[in-house]
């Protein structure tokens, strides 16, 4: 049986600022996964990494990476490490050792919640 | 401590200037990413998973006030408020932008600081021992002579592209506090017979994927010989070192393949060539360093301030007990300022705090403050009878954590939460078992731990030296944790065994539980740490813990 080949999308960091863009289907790079183009097999997702790779201006870094397709027709990342790139640290990063330590160990984030 | 001079100031300024003509093509599109990568690199600028990487250098781990001052301005102005302090005893902002960077760059040079030779096959920032200066124990301050190899390697022409990284670290103490034996050459004083202060140079160690402790080169290398000593090293190194295979470039494999004898041979017979038109820095330069590290004038009026402090509130007690060691002065002692709050990311600390430990080093710590490669401060001087006051500034801003060297003092690199080599998240683990103690109640009656955590081989967490030694990977899809037993970090070093199949995140507190459950069992008294039941007993009672079915199986057999 041919290997299923599942769905993919281009990723990079943006230039200036190191955010994780998506490229579109405009050919441009947007901070919305939802707005990804995705490529449903190899010969389409050989084309869009070429065409991510053509603005270096923009970018750095574009790769394939793999989706799978929501009900609503949205791509999300299966591998973890693409989760936590599209939805940032999963640690309380923005409020960090603020408190005493005993508020500090309310309000921790568990490993469960980062996922 | 030691200030810039002409020749410093003029290196760094014409090196930030550069780099921000660099950062210029790049952005107009006359520098590729991979002709800008290796430039951005030589600066210290890392892309990361979510944004850039700026890793700054603190030499020796040796920061004053106003360069505290400045890393706090740096937080808030261009990053989002806070710094992560690293087990290399440097300090990482997150979330610098590409074009601020050299704004950037330009506010450290302000206060003699730089983010040279962070990165890259060069010699990197070399590290020492973070009570050098204060320590009771101590031979002789190590930091004139780290001091002096940083001028000696940064910049150095023969050393900028090395088969890989080259780390060296120094300790003036017989207590290794700064994991000489995991560096590419470790560096230990020690006198001679005639009483004279020299160095044990060790080479080859290291912790990454394969790591390896240190081996003995000389017992003893006079002072004035260190320089051209350690460029026989290096040659030999940058000769034979292999360039083939990444994985196998730094110095340790090379120790490992050639065999420590040969290997000896080569490095002394570079050594006896080198030194025969060996430039030595000249006599001003070397009193010059020794009179900038040259200790406070130390207060030494007394009071029993600390004493009835002590007496008056169990809460100080405690943190004195864990966070305060020993000082030469008996008048004095070293504070050291827990990175670690129960529940926090190790080694963060916000632009705040890092206000109010400049402050508390201006008033009350001769200006000195120390970065530990246990990603904690420390105030080196703090006279005993002012430590009371230290304190309470130090808990109303969240500092005051009394756990240094118990089980929530735990070291975590960044892990997934950031890093772009990472297999797994570290600093989560470290939360949830710091948490986990201390709502059991059990950190006090634990005891002395050390627990460290990589996010990936590449150990920048130090698990190997990891009383227990915890390893993110990732198997099929998961992030996966592998536990290792019996690291040490000190001078009698040792890499710590693996213990057998990893954990998930959910089942590795569990496991945890059984193992510390295990040795509080089994400890000889209350006073035996966990390395030590654990070279007393062997690994048995803590993997029959670990993994309770197997051994029930064993049984059954």
């Amino acid at each position: 049986m041919a290997k299923v080949f599942p769905p993919k999308i281009v990723s990079a960091n943006d230039l200036m600022d190191g955010d994780v863009v998506y490229l579109t289907a405009q050919n441009t790079w947007s901070r919305q996964i939802t707005e990804a183009v995705i490529a449903p097999d190899e010969a389409a997702a050989e084309i869009l990494l070429a065409k991510g790779e053509e603005r270096q201006d923009l970018i750095v870094g574009a790769y394939l990476l793999d989706v799978a397709i929501g009900d609503d027709g949205a791509p999300s990342p299966t591998h973890f490490r693409e989760k936590y790139r599209l939805n940032g640290p999963s640690i309380d990063y923005l409020a960090p050792q603020k408190q005493s330590f005993v508020a500090q160990s309310n309000t921790q984030t568990t490993l469960s919640e980062g996922a | 401590m030691y200030r810039y001079n002409d020749f410093d100031h003029e290196f760094v300024k014409s090196r930030t200037e550069e780099f921000r003509s660099q950062v210029a093509r790049r952005i107009d599109g006359s520098l590729t990413e991979d002709e800008f990568k290796p430039l951005r690199l030589r600066n210290g600028l890392y892309l990361q998973l979510h944004a850039y990487m700026l890793r700054v250098a603190v030499p020796y781990g040796t920061l004053n006030s106003a360069q505290m001052q400045q890393l706090a301005y740096i937080a808030e102005r261009w990053d989002k408020g806070y710094g992560h302090f690293t087990t290399r005893q440097n300090i990482q902002y997150n979330w610098p932008k590409l074009a601020d960077i050299p704004d950037i760059l330009d506010a450290l040079a302000q206060v003699e600081m730089h983010a040279i030779q962070t990165s890259g096959n060069c010699i990197r920032n070399v590290t020492s021992d973070h009570f050098a200066g204060a320590a009771a124990d101590e031979i002789e301050d190590p930091r004139p002579t780290a001091e002096l190899l940083r001028q000696w390697s940064t910049d150095h022409p023969e050393f900028q592209y090395l088969p890989r990284k080259f780390k060296i670290a120094i300790t003036g103490s017989p207590n290794d506090r700064a994991v000489t034996r995991a560096h590419d050459i470790g560096l230990r004083m020690v006198r001679n017979e005639a009483g004279e202060a020299g160095y044990e140079v060790m080479v080859g160690g290291g912790l990454g994927r394969t790591p390896m402790v240190g081996k003995t080169v000389r017992d003893f290398l006079p002072k004035a010989d260190l320089l051209p000593y350690l460029e026989a090293i290096l040659q030999v190194y940058n000769l034979h070192g292999r360039r083939d295979n990444k994985y196998k470039a730094r110095i340790k494999i090379l120790v490992h393949e050639t065999g420590l004898d040969p290997l000896k041979a080569d490095i002394e017979a570079a050594f006896q060539s080198i030194r025969k038109t060996f430039v030595h820095p000249k006599a001003e330069l070397i009193a010059g360093l020794d009179a900038a590290f040259a200790p406070p004038e130390f207060n030494n009026t007394r009071s029993l301030a600390f004493e009835d402090a002590q007496a008056a509130n169990p809460a100080f007690r405690a943190f004195v007990e864990t966070n305060v060691a020993e000082h030469k002065n008996p008048a004095y002692g070293i504070v050291t300022i827990s990175l670690k709050p129960v529940g926090g990311a190790p080694g963060d600390a916000t632009a705040e705090q890092m206000r109010l430990v400049a402050e508390l080093a201006e008033l009350y710590g001769h200006d000195e403050i120390r970065v530990s490669h246990e990603q904690n401060l420390i105030l080196p001087h703090v006279r005993q009878s002012d430590i009371p006051l230290v304190y309470q500034r130090l808990l109303e801003a969240g500092l005051a954590t009394a756990n240094i060297g118990l089980i929530s003092d735990i070291i975590a690199c960044p892990g997934m939460d950031y890093c772009a080599l990472a297999t797994a998240r570290s600093i989560p683990i470290a939360q949830d078992i710091a948490t986990h103690f201390e709502a059991r109640g059990l950190e006090r009656e634990i005891g002395h731990m050390k627990i460290k955590i990589s996010g990936c081989i590449n150990a920048c967490g130090h698990h190997h030296v990891g009383h227990i030694g915890i390893l993110g990977l990732e198997r099929k899809g998961q992030e996966l944790y592998q536990i290792t037993l019996g690291g040490d970090g000190r001078e009698n070093m040792a890499v710590g065994e693996r213990a057998g199949p990893g954990f998930s995140a959910d089942a590795l507190m569990d496991a945890l539980d059984r193992l510390i459950n295990a040795y509080l069992t089994v400890r000889e008294h209350d006073e035996e740490a966990f390395i030590d039941t654990y070279k007393r007993l062997g690994a048995a009672p803590f993997l029959a813990a670990l993994y309770p079915e197997e051994a029930d199986d064993a049984r059954a057999a």
